[in-house]
Formats: C-alpha cells, structure tokens, sequence
C-alpha cells in the first residue's frame, strides 16, 4: 500500500474525506484536505478506502503501491 | 450467503460500475467482468465537463480511478433476454452471463423540435463540440433551463467571456437541486457575473438565421452565437425496450437494485445501478438520482451484496453539490420543499452560509455554500464551534 496524499492543485474542498475518515484527514481553514502526519499508511483501512472512493475530485492519491496482487490480498484480509 | 456470480456483464463504463468493480475486487470476487460502452471515450468523470474542462485545453482527463485490468469492449448494447441473462450487440455479438449489471446512466433530453446545430452536454464529444465553438469565437450563448448543469455552464462561459442568458420555465435556477429553496439567492449570482435570467417563460420556438440563433420565448426574442439545451436527463434504456422489464422512468428496482419485470417479479440475475435505476422508497414509490455519489453508493452496495455482506451504502444521506459564480455549493439529505431554511453561519466576505431545514437534528438537511468545514460538522452532527 502506497503513501497516502491530498494532491492541493485538485482538492476543492468538499470535506468527504474528513466527514468519512475524521481520523486520516484534517481540513485546514480555508477547507482544504490534509492527511494528518503520521497517517500516511493508513490507506487500507476500510473508512480511508471510502474517503479516497468518494472524492469527488478524486484528489486523495497514494504514491507507488506495491504490486496490484498483494494489494488486493492485503485489502481482501482486512 | 453469498451471491457470487462467475460471470457478470455490465452495460455502461463509468462511476457506478467502476465502484461495482473495484469493491468486488477489495472483497475477493475473482470473477470475471466484461464491460461494454458505445461511447469511445469512456470512462470518464463528467462532473468536470461543466466546470474546469470547458476553462481549459486538451481532452478529458483519463480516469486514473477506472479498475486495473479491466477491458471496455467498445460496442452497444440493443437488446437483453432477462431469462437467459444475455447482452445482445450492436457488433461482437452476444454476451451471455451469470448476472447483468444495467449501468447504462441517462443522456440529454432534446427539446421537442429542436433543430440541428443546438448544443447540449452530456458526454465527452458533447463538451468538446462546445468548448470549440467557444474556442472559434462564440461571443454569446443562449442555455435553455437552468438546473444545476445550465446554472454551471452560465458560470462557466460567463468566466470565458460570453454574453449569457438563461432562460428557464422554473421560477428560480436549481428548482430541483435547492427543492424550490434559495431562488433568489441563486438568481444574484447569476446576476452578479452579468448573466442574463429570464424565469418562467417557455421557449416557443429555435430559429438559426445566418449566423445566429433566435430563440423566441413566451413572446420575447433573443439572440445568440450558441444555443446550449439543458433541460435535463432521461434514462438510456431505449435498448431495453423489448426487455420486459418495467421501464417506465428507468429500470424499476427493489431498493438494493434487483431490476423488476413489467409483471413486477424480480428479474432474477439482473441488477440496475447509478442513474439509470429506479429505486423503491419506502413509500413504494419508485426514485431516480441523477448523482454521481448516489452511483457511487449503487455500486459499492451490489458489491457487498454478491458478497453477503449487509451493505451500509445506501443507508447515507444524499450529497451533492455544484460549483459556480465563485461558489462552492453542497447539500447533505434530502431538502423538503416545505419548511423555512435557516441561515446558521455567514461570512460575507467570502461569500460563504451555512442553511439547515428541518428541527429534528437527526433529520436535518443542509446547504453549505462556501463553507465546506462548517458544512462537514453540522452534516456530522458535530457543534459548529471550533
Ligand atoms: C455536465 C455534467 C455535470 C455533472 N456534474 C455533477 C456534479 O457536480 N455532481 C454530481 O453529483 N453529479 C453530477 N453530474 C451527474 C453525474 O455525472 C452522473 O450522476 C453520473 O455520471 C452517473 O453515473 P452512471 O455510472 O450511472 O452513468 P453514466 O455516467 O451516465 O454512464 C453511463 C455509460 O453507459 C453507456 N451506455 C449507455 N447506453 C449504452 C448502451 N446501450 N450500450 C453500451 N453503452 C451504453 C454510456 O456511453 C455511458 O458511458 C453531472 C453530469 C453532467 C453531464
Ligand atoms: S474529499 Fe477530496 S476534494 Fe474534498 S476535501 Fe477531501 S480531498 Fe479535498
């Protein structure tokens, strides 16, 4: 699983995220998304996973993950 | 249990069935999926076609989010045999399978009479064909409704510097998005970028005259370089039309999307998701979004469901929003179309409010304009402070 980032030129604000994975993501005062330090590698945790599904902007990227196979294992066991 | 299909073919390669798909991998499913789309572009996201793809250059985005190894095949579905669950083809042939998914979305409505060479926007091609006309010169556009698409592409082009008016036989921009609520609202901002509203007229008649248009409404005429149709979206299932199944305004489904044969038994096998079903409320009656969440949810739901699990999907209140005249708007719930809309939150400067319907905390609806964190709180029940 990849590391976890809110890509700024694409995220509009929309809070999905926060309101989906208040433990992952923090919106800063202007409304923008930010994964919370240290939350990087939270990216197979089921509500992160909706987060990510469900922006509409789709804005929340995971850097490099690991081979498509042992993803879907990972998530599967999850 | 489980409900595990080998072999599910989808009609329709966007949203609601790259959910079904991706979902279905995450739980396990090592099925098969044979997707088929006519159009060639597909997938793709459309909300962006009424916003930033018509700012911009280039073609639309490649859907990053599209599930990896997943092949479209490019051809059009015309016919399905419920009972033996089989596809019919526009070429390729049949596709026969365990489980049909029908994801086939909605297309553009076309005013009765329309003629040749008025715009609308639905797909990709749609988008282009207007970005172009903007891009060879266009300096005015007349858009014909204003539900959140037209009110968006008012915005936009309004942004590119075109004369714009907005003609529409609702009373307010939104009718449907705000349930009759923040007209007036709605109408400044229009009017505040320069934009040209006439509501609750009927457009009489569409006239090209050399090189312009001429649009006559309820006694009034207007004229323009572009006449953009955005009176709202239908169904795509002309094909199903010899499918027996109950077809009336989209594919009638139980509430979890098992679709329904015109005698009202369950088409065993066949499934509708996204904007095309019909899904039964509570009330009996039978409901359509038009949201790209809401497809979202369809297809996340079907998943969990051919994997026995008790989906919470559809459980969620509705969230939509539009994005225009320099506003950010979202709405969580459903809006009654009765009752007084509260303003909780201002901060003028930004243009930003926080409304809520209904007293019941629990039931509430929202609108957030401009205020996506206030917004967030108050749908999560949280206390707006802070
Ligand atoms: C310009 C625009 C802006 C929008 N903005 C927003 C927004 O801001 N927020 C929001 O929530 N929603 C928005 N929407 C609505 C949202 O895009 C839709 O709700 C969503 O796309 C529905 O997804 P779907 O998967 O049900 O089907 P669709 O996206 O409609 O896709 C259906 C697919 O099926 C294919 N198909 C249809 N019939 C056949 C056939 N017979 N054979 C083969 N293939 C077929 C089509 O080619 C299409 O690719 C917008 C829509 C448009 C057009
Ligand atoms: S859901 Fe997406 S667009 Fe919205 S705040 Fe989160 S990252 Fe940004």
């Amino acid at each position: 699983m990849g590391e976890l980032w809110v890509d700024g030129g694409r995220c509009q604000g929309h809070a999905r995220c926060w309101a989906l994975a208040p433990e992952t993501f923090e919106i800063d005062e202007e409304g923008y998304a930010h994964v919370i330090p240290g939350r990087e590698n939270s990216g197979d945790e089921p509500n992160v996973r909706k987060a990510i599904r469900n922006c509409p902007e789709r804005a929340i990227l995971e850097r490099e993950s690991t081979e498509a196979g042992e993803k879907a294992a990972e998530v599967s066991a999850s | 249990m489980t409900h595990l299909p080998d072999r599910v073919a989808i009609i329709g390669a966007s949203v609601a069935s790259a959910m079904l798909i991706e979902r279905s991998r995450e739980l396990g499913f090592a099925g098969e999926f044979i997707v088929i789309d006519s159009d060639p572009n597909a997938p793709y996201d459309r909300p962006p076609l009424s916003k930033q793809f018509l700012l911009g250059t280039g073609s639309v985005e490649p859907a990053e989010w599209w599930p990896e190894a997943t092949p479209i095949l490019n051809a059009k579905a015309i016919g399905l045999l419920p009972d033996k669950r089989t596809v019919l083809l526009d070429k390729l042939g049949e596709v026969a399978a365990d489980a049909v998914v029908i994801a086939s979305g909605a297309g553009s409505i076309r005013l009765p009479k329309e003629p040749a060479g008025v715009l609308s926007l639905r797909t990709a091609e749609d988008a282009l064909a207007l970005r172009n006309a903007v891009d060879a010169g266009a300096a005015s556009a007349i858009i014909i409704g204003a539900g959140t698409i037209g009110a968006e592409l008012a915005s936009t082009l309004a942004q590119r510097g075109l004369a714009v008016t907005v003609v529409d036989l609702a009373p307010q921009p939104m009718q449907r998005f705000f349930s009759g609520h923040l007209g007036e609202e709605a109408k400044a901002w229009m009017h505040s970028a320069g934009v040209v509203t006439h509501f609750g007229v009927a457009v009489e008649s569409i006239q090209k005259t050399d090189a312009a248009w001429t649009v006559q409404v309820s006694g009034l005429d207007l004229h323009a370089d572009l006449v953009i149709s955005a009176v709202g979206a239908r169904p795509n299932t002309e094909w199903l039309t010899y499918s027996d199944l109950d077809i009336s305004n989209g594919v009638r489904c139980t509430a979890d999307g098992k679709a329904l044969l015109t005698s009202g038994e369950i088409a065993d096998g066949i499934f509708a998701i996204g904007d095309v079903s019909a899904r039964q409320a509570e009330d009996g009656t039978f409901r359509r979004f038009e949201s790209w969440t809401q497809a979202q949810r369809h297809g996340a739901a079907l998943a969990e469901y051919f994997a026995g699990f008790e989906s919470m999907e559809l459980e969620q209140a509705p969230y939509g929003w539009t994005e225009q005249f320099g506003r950010k708007v979202q709405v969580h719930g459903m809006l009654p179309p009765e009752g007084e809309l509260v303003q909780v939150y201002a901060a003028e400067e930004r243009n930003a409010a926080l409304y809520r319907i209904g007293s019941a905390e629990e039931e509430a609806a929202w609108i957030g304009v401009n205020a996506p964190r206030q917004f967030s709180r108050a749908s999560m029940g949280m206390s707006l402070l802070s």
